[in-house]
């Protein structure tokens, strides 16, 4: 199963790529319009009408995409108590399940997400196309999550960072 | 059946599946049970990501990172070594007030124990400080900071109990103010009676570090000028902050202009706004699921049989928060637990502003505090010292620490002084 493993690892490090590249794009965004949307405000009195509608849409682009690289650098928040005390090998055989219970809740949620955007999307009035085509970040970024799970599993326990 | 469920959601929590996963299980098994459309649960997180504060943490924490990627607290200890090296004590108040003002910007004091720990702690030794007290005060200086601006859990206490942020940074002021003077009084007389050398800077010495290091310094007095005057929104102070750290270390200090050092800061500054704003929006959904099904309510009654007044209110409140704080990380801890708190409090007429900073301030000692407080760990892998012998060496800052919790917990006034009477 030793080729799974190394499709895993190569899969992960280009998911992380792609993570990374969203991430900085939606953080240079958000300092970009924000700066803007001060400076305007402050020198000219006026402000770009939807800027801080999609600014708040980006953080949740950045949310994601760093619980997705959370994901493969191990760098969720958890309490693991438990874990810690048991033997290497045990702790081995228990990622698999861990990981595709992980996979499976996320799973879940981008379903009840791409239901949600969905009904939102049929009544959306032409001129907020944009700020709900970029609420698929929640259908998306849980989906993404489901498969950084699994990936992680197949990829070992040795982190990513 | 419900039993059943939270303790399987108990082991696989304590079995090391991530935070959220155990929250949105949660969710998803409460809304399933109750015949509730699990859309629900993403409305909540749409209605969070609305929240015009939520932007705040995301650059604050970029800036954090920036910063600290830059070698801004390096710098900043130079400068505070310059300035009152010389005192009695003068390297262990340098220690305080640099963690603190590291911390404020980390967020997470444990950061700040391995970010600047080594660095303080070497210090503090070759100017012959005892070696317990060096060990203690740079693992209790970890816990220092975490109320002023612009740190991550004020911020995310305010989304969380929707309150306002610029008050709560007001309301910080002053309990941090006393903690640094407390520890600096304890560790200045230390200083004293051991004899410990000071560090004197010659006048060139100085003025390098102040020509290195007065811009870092000058951030936080901007952030707190800026917001305690009124001329900032805490979105505006974020975005100049994110926008000034940028400046600060790609073009005037140039410490990081190469492609990785730019993918090494963004990776950081995801994964960190990622793991903790994700168990924010898997909360929200929860919590509202909780407060459907009369939880807070139901705790409510359970409290009013016991007790009867807002002092028994605070005491229980501070022993359950340590207790928290030994075993939960700060920020998943503020986002499960203050939802059901808050009317806890306020049935006992806690102002929410004043629960906050005496939440933070139970939770950040909590880190210091045995069984598990993972300050005391941090240290021991740091140093290379025992658990037990980390815990012995921050014995007297935490006695100093808690008596602080104590003044910060029956003195309102000190949290709640810029109201109107």
């Amino acid at each position: 199963m030793s080729w799974l493993r190394v499709y895993c690892q190569t899969l992960e490090r280009w998911l992380i790529r792609g993570w990374l590249v969203i991430a900085a794009l939606s953080l240079a965004l958000i300092l970009t319009l924000s700066l803007g949307q001060i400076l305007a405000r402050n020198f000219f009195h006026t402000g770009f009408p939807d800027a801080d509608d999609v600014i708040r849409r980006l953080v949740m682009w950045v949310v994601f995409a760093g619980a997705s690289i959370a994901v493969h650098t191990q760098r969720h928040i958890k309490i693991d108590a438990l874990n810690q005390l048991l033997p290497d090998a045990w702790q081995r055989a228990l990622l698999l399940p861990l990981h595709l219970f992980s996979s499976a809740i996320c799973a879940a949620l981008a379903l009840a997400a791409a239901h949600f955007w969905w009904g939102e999307w049929q009544v959306t009035a032409p001129a907020d196309q944009v700020s709900t085509a970029l609420l698929l970040i929640f259908p998306v970024g849980f989906a993404a999550l489901a498969l950084d799970f699994l990936v992680r599993a197949g990829a070992g326990p040795q982190s990513a960072s | 059946m419900t039993e059943l469920i939270i303790a399987v959601l108990i082991l696989l929590a304590l079995l090391g599946v991530p935070l959220f996963v155990v929250l949105a299980a949660g969710s998803l098994a409460l809304a399933v049970s109750n015949n509730t459309d699990t859309a629900v649960l993403i409305i909540e997180m749409v209605r969070l990501g609305s929240s015009p504060t939520l932007l705040a943490i995301p650059l604050f924490t970029f800036a954090a990172v920036v910063l600290s990627h830059g070698g801004a607290p390096r710098r900043m200890v130079q400068v505070f070594t310059a300035l009152v090296g010389r005192m009695p004590g003068g390297l262990a108040v340098v220690t305080l007030t640099s963690c603190a003002v590291f911390t404020a910007f980390s967020g997470a004091s444990g950061v700040t124990i391995l970010a600047l720990g080594g660095l303080l702690h070497e210090m503090l030794l070759r100017e012959s400080y005892p070696a317990k007290f060096s060990l203690g005060l740079v693992t209790a200086s970890g816990s220092v900071g975490l109320l002023l601006p612009p740190s991550l859990v004020i911020l995310l206490y305010g989304v969380v109990a929707q309150v306002s942020i610029e008050h709560l940074y007001l309301a910080g002021l002053l309990p941090t103010l006393l903690l640094v003077a407390m520890l600096s009084l304890y560790s200045m007389r230390v200083g004293r009676a051991t004899h410990s050398q000071r560090t004197i800077y010659t006048r060139e010495q100085i003025r390098h570090a102040l020509r290195e290091g007065i811009w870092d310094v000058l951030l936080p007095v901007g952030i707190i000028g800026g917001l305690l005057l009124g001329w900032l929104t805490i979105s505006e102070a974020a975005t100049i902050t994110a926008a000034y750290a940028v400046l600060l270390e790609v073009v005037i200090h140039r410490k990081l202009h190469t492609r990785r050092h730019l993918i090494e800061v963004i990776r950081e500054t995801a994964a960190l706004v990622g793991s903790i704003l994700i168990i924010l929006c898997v909360a929200m959904g929860l919590t509202n699921l909780l407060i459907d099904a009369q939880l807070p309510m139901k705790l409510l009654d359970l409290l009013d049989q016991h007790i009867h007044s807002q002092i028994q209110f605070l005491l229980l409140l501070n022993v359950f928060l340590l207790a928290v704080g030994t075993m939960m990380d700060i920020f998943s801890a503020i986002v499960v637990i203050i939802p059901l708190l808050l009317p806890l409090a306020q049935r006992f007429g806690v102002d929410p502003i004043h629960l906050g900073i005496l939440i933070l301030a139970n939770l950040e000692i909590g880190y210091l505090h045995p069984p598990v407080g993972i300050n005391l760990f941090l240290a021991s892998q740091k140093f290379k010292v025992p658990i037990l012998k980390v815990f012995w060496a921050t014995l007297p800052f935490l006695a100093i620490l808690l008596i602080w919790l104590i003044i910060v917990t029956y003195v309102p006034l000190l949290s709640l002084w810029w109201q109107p009477s």
